[in-house]
């Protein structure tokens, strides 16, 4: 092996082994909160938040009673913080909203995005599965993928496309937290 | 027909009593600042305090600093960044100056009180305890009193935090609760008034109570039987978030969601109602002050703004 030659290898060891695998990055999260009538009220709950593993900044619009969070890069998505930061502070959570961008995963329980290097899944359904019947035991994939979502993931799932990706957290009983999309498009 | 004319004799009376205009009337007469980050630009405005000689001390709580400013609006200077070091401040709320003639600033989310010189030099911090923890739950108002004890609203504690002057811990004041006197619920701010008693606004019992340096309760108004039922008629409130009495006993309130501040005499009438019509109304006035010429300064929170307000001929 010539030294060029040696050389062209070298680097492409050195990339293959540095490669970051890609995740999905949380870009922000809304919890939309009832009860956000005052300046004592959203201070309350900053303060309740920030400490949260992972919280970055925190930012409120009191007349809407929306609080928007930005993670750390690889920060989980931690429901149970939030819930109970929010109700330390005196609230109740009415849901949690979220912006992503990563790839779409395809496994037996349906498309999912894969979040952060734990691997933490949001499994991915349409809107009006939100108020859908679930078992525990049934096909996952019956809370819906209408045809042009599942389309969309299937096609994005195969050519590993990055896409961001918005809608509501719902968790419905026996299966990871899910994500109802209300937005998808793909990035670049 | 003697019953019925001593009942409708009553019932014309309270009809009277009602809708009987206030003994005062003001008028707003400027206002200082707008919504920014810049020089006098507010975000969030909470609490003033005015000096000996008439300045005023805003804490601009979105910015998280304090600006001064003279009587007649001119910008004098400004202090603080976010931050949790000497003289930086995070979420500065209520504000009041001391005997010692120095600025106690109540900060939100530092949990303390930092104390400053008039001119924003740091002096200290009260309420952190020797491992770095502290006393307070989100302290919001400051008061001090003529002997330099300290009194603290403390919001997520519901009580009233007192010091020595030293900043040594004391006791606290205060039960959380919905309906007792001496029942706190998210307490916003404190004043010591002239006989040397706390005037404290329980903010989400809609009402403001009195009482002792020693914490006993003296009087409460709010509603009916100062229950603190909320409410948008005379001598009620609507979260009661700010508080400071005048020279002449007659109490200030700033009436947060009925965005108003009402004026009360020392025994709890209501006197006036100061809410301004037009460009001048409030929205969700959060504190007041009165200065030496008996004017009233309200921050305008909603409005990002301080707003001046004289008494009618």
């Amino acid at each position: 092996m010539n030294a060029k030659s040696f050389f062209i290898l070298f680097v492409f060891l050195i990339s293959f082994l540095t490669a970051k695998p890609v995740h999905a990055e949380i870009e922000e999260v809304i919890l939309r909160v009832d009860g956000l009538a005052c300046p004592f009220c959203a201070y309350g709950l900053e303060k309740k938040m920030m400490p949260i593993k992972g919280v970055k900044s925190y930012d409120v619009d009191m007349g809407e009673g929306k609080v928007y969070l930005e993670l750390e890069g690889d920060a989980k998505l931690d429901l149970e913080a939030f819930r109970k930061g929010v109700k330390e502070a005196g609230f109740t959570l009415r849901d949690v909203y979220l912006r992503a961008k990563g790839t779409i995963e395809k496994s037996d329980t349906g498309f999912a995005l894969i979040l952060g290097a734990g691997g933490d899944q949001l499994l991915l359904f349409e809107k009006e599965a939100l108020g859908k019947e679930y078992h525990q035991g049934d096909d996952p994939k019956s809370l819906t993928l209408g045809q042009e979502l599942a389309r969309k993931l299937e096609e994005y799932a195969g050519n590993k496309k990055e896409v961001r990706i918005e809608g509501s957290v719902h968790e419905h009983q026996g299966l990871p937290a899910g994500l109802a999309v209300e937005k998808l498009e793909t990035v670049g | 027909m003697r019953k019925r004319f001593i009942v409708a004799g009553v019932i014309l009376a309270l009809i009277a009593g009602c809708s009987a205009p206030f003994e005062e009337s003001y008028h707003s007469v400027k206002a200082i600042g707008r919504e920014g980050s810049g020089l006098r630009e507010f975000r969030e405005p909470i609490g003033i305090a005015i000096d000996g000689d008439g300045f005023l001390y805003i804490s601009d709580a979105g910015n998280h600093r304090i600006q001064k400013f003279s009587r007649t609006g001119e910008f004098i200077k400004t202090w603080g960044k976010k931050g949790s070091g000497e003289g930086e401040l995070n979420r500065p709320m209520h504000l009041s100056f001391g005997p010692d003639g120095n600025l106690y600033v109540a900060e939100y989310l530092n949990d303390r009180i930092q104390v400053f010189d008039r001119d924003g030099n740091f002096i200290r911090f009260i309420g952190l305890k020797p491992d770095g923890e502290s006393y307070f739950d989100a302290p919001d108002g400051v008061a001090i009193d003529s002997k330099g004890f300290i009194y603290v609203a403390d919001f997520y504690h519901h009580q009233i935090q007192k010091f020595d002057p030293a900043g040594k811990f004391l006791t606290s004041l205060g039960k959380p609760g919905r309906l007792w006197p001496g029942n706190l619920h998210y307490p916003t701010d404190v004043e010591i008034d002239r006989e040397g008693n706390l005037l404290i606004a329980d903010a989400y019992n809609n009402r403001i109570q009195k009482a002792t340096a020693a914490g006993k309760p003296l009087a409460k108004w709010g509603g009916f039987l100062g229950l603190g039922i909320p409410g948008s008629g005379k001598g009620s409130f609507k979260v009661a978030t700010g508080i400071t009495q005048d020279d002449n006993g007659n109490i200030y309130v700033a009436d947060f969601d009925n965005h108003r501040v009402e004026k009360l005499s020392a025994e709890g009438h209501v006197i006036a109602i100061l809410k301004g019509d037009g460009d001048a109304s409030l929205k969700y006035p959060t504190d007041v002050a009165v200065d030496q010429d008996d004017h009233v300064w309200i921050v305008d929170f909603g409005h990002n703004r301080v707003v001046l307000y004289a008494k009618n001929k």
